[in-house]
């Protein structure tokens, strides 16, 4: 799992240690994490590469995005904006007693949508807030926007059977072969929910 | 302590058609249609205050130099009230909108991001299903990106479109890319990535007065000069009602017969003659001839239509024209 974390700029030491606490607890936690922390890592080029190839934009490569709000940075307001419009899986943290007001008031009737999660942190809520989070998105709570383009070629034996399975739906052959994966081939794999349990376990 | 929160001007000049949430495509044709669409792009009041205004709904051949000096007009009159503006509109004319905003909007201190959408052919199958599961993320993402960009530290005009912030007087069509519809001839002035990284060398905000100058003529007309074409039998079909002459020969040498044949014409006629060509030495003696250094050919025809709305001078005309006034210029002239 990839997630982007943008730590919002702060000059109080105290909210750095914070922010860098929840970079360690996400890689601990085995996600592959892209951070505003250290923006020009390896991942980091390779994805915006990526992207570059694919035409597409970085952040649609990204499983879930995490944002520590509890600094005055105007690029919170860009990230949640994006969740809410892509309905991307996103943790919104910020630090109890934070006097920084949160950019989500300003939805219209201040409607949050689900797929973003707001909590406030402090002491040692941290990890259970980051570990809750990362299952949720394991177990497909959030709903997935299917954005990374991937070119596969088909027989024209499987187009055949693709066809006749979806003619006369509402369902496309993308989005049959979709479903097919997650409930045929990723629920049933046993080998895969023991890794991405393991994985989970800090 | 909280930043201020910062104030965009939302001006609807076409290209805004984007799926609702219940895959209904709408688009702002009117002022009263614009609660509805602000409703389905809440998200952008996550980034500024936005205020939107109604300028313009047609098609996009159908924004015309008049609708050019609205827009201008429009932001000149709020100008000081707001941070930046976000303008809508559709991406097939949005090089000649935004080329003119850049000669019209003189001394800017803020951004002016021109962004939006296609019209989406609703009859294409499978399009019905593509929104239910995109919800037009194009023009969505477009509109946060410049929403974005229009609360950074910059004083230019450019055109949101993918993921790069393109200068307006620099940006042509490219048939390469499937995010990017449009690219830049030089630098970009801006790349998203996990944020919006602006260039370095951009124009910074300032607090300047902004001078308007929306005055235009749109009688103009291009010639493109092909091997052994008969420039005088073209040129003689032209309607005396046309005010100005832009005349593309830079795959053609021009001979010294022609340039008199040219400078002729320019006389009896008494319309400036604006020459694209690559000695541009052809043109010091020449009466009536002007020469117009390389430019992308949209942001070249607006430069001419902008300048003769300035002035009927030539020598004034000359000047205006050889002046790089918002790097418009292309090969380093």
């Amino acid at each position: 799992m990839k997630v982007y974390y943008l730590a919002s700029q702060s000059n109080k030491e105290a909210l750095k240690e914070s922010q860098l606490k929840i970079k360690r607890l996400l890689e601990q936690s085995g996600v592959v994490v892209v951070s505003s922390l250290n923006p020009t890592g390896d991942m980091a080029s390779s994805l915006l590469e990526r992207a570059e190839e694919l035409g597409q934009s970085v952040l649609d490569q990204m499983d879930a995005l995490v944002v520590e709000g509890s600094g005055n940075d105007p690029e919170i307001g860009y990230l949640l904006a994006y969740a809410v419009s892509s309905k991307k899986p996103t943790l919104y943290l910020m630090e109890k007693g934070s006097q920084t007001r949160n950019p989500l008031v300003f939805l219209t009737n201040k409607n949050i949508p689900k797929n973003i999660i707001v909590r406030s942190y402090g002491g040692t809520s941290l990890e259970k807030i980051l570990y809750e989070m990362l299952q949720q998105i394991e177990k497909s709570d959030f709903v997935e926007a299917p954005t990374i383009k991937f070119t596969l070629r088909i027989t024209p034996q499987i187009e055949q059977y693709l066809h006749w399975k979806t003619h006369n739906t509402k369902t496309s052959k993308a989005d049959f072969l979709r479903q097919l994966i997650i409930d045929e081939v990723i629920k049933k794999d046993e080998d895969y929910r023991k890794y991405r349990g393991r994985k989970n376990k800090h | 302590m909280n930043i201020k929160r910062k104030k965009i001007c939302l001006l609807f000049c076409g290209g805004s058609i984007l799926v609702s949430r219940d895959s209904k495509s709408i688009k702002v044709l009117a002022k009263k249609d614009i609660p509805r669409w602000m409703n389905e792009v809440s998200e952008l009041k996550i980034i500024a205050e936005i205020d939107p205004v109604f300028v313009f709904s047609g098609s996009s051949d159908s924004i015309s130099p008049e609708v050019w000096s609205r827009l201008a007009k429009e932001i000149k009159k709020r100008y000081n009230s707001y941070d930046g503006f976000v303008i809508t509109h559709d991406f097939d004319s949005i090089v000649y909108s935004s080329a003119a905003l850049s000669f019209m909007l003189q001394n800017l201190g803020k951004p002016v991001i021109l962004t939006g959408s296609h019209e989406v052919n609703e009859n294409i199958k499978g399009a019905e299903k593509m929104f239910q599961n995109f919800r037009n993320l194009g023009i969505r993402a477009n509109l946060i990106n410049a929403v974005q960009v229009a609360i950074m530290n910059l004083a230019e005009v450019g055109i949101m479109y993918g993921n790069r912030l393109l200068q307006a007087t620099q940006t042509q069509k490219s048939l390469s890319n499937a995010i990017n519809l449009y690219d830049t001839t030089g630098e970009y002035l801006g790349k998203v990535d996990f944020g919006i990284r602006l260039a370095e060398d951009r124009q910074l905000r300032r607090k300047t007065a902004l001078v308007l100058r929306p005055m235009i003529e749109r009688s103009v007309f291009v010639l493109h000069l092909y091997p052994g074409m008969d420039i005088v039998a073209a040129l003689n079909l032209l309607s005396r009602d046309i005010k100005a002459i832009i005349i593309r020969a830079a795959d053609v040498a021009l001979k010294t017969a022609d340039i008199k044949h040219l400078e002729k014409f320019s006389a009896e006629r008494k319309v400036p003659i604006f020459i694209q060509l690559d000695d541009k030495q052809q043109l010091d003696q020449a009466k009536g001839l002007i020469y117009l250094p390389t430019m992308i050919p949209e942001v070249s025809l607006v430069k001419v239509m902008w300048a003769l709305g300035q002035t009927k001078s030539i020598s004034q005309l000359r000047s205006l024209i050889k002046e790089n006034l918002a790097n418009e210029f292309l090969n380093g002239q």
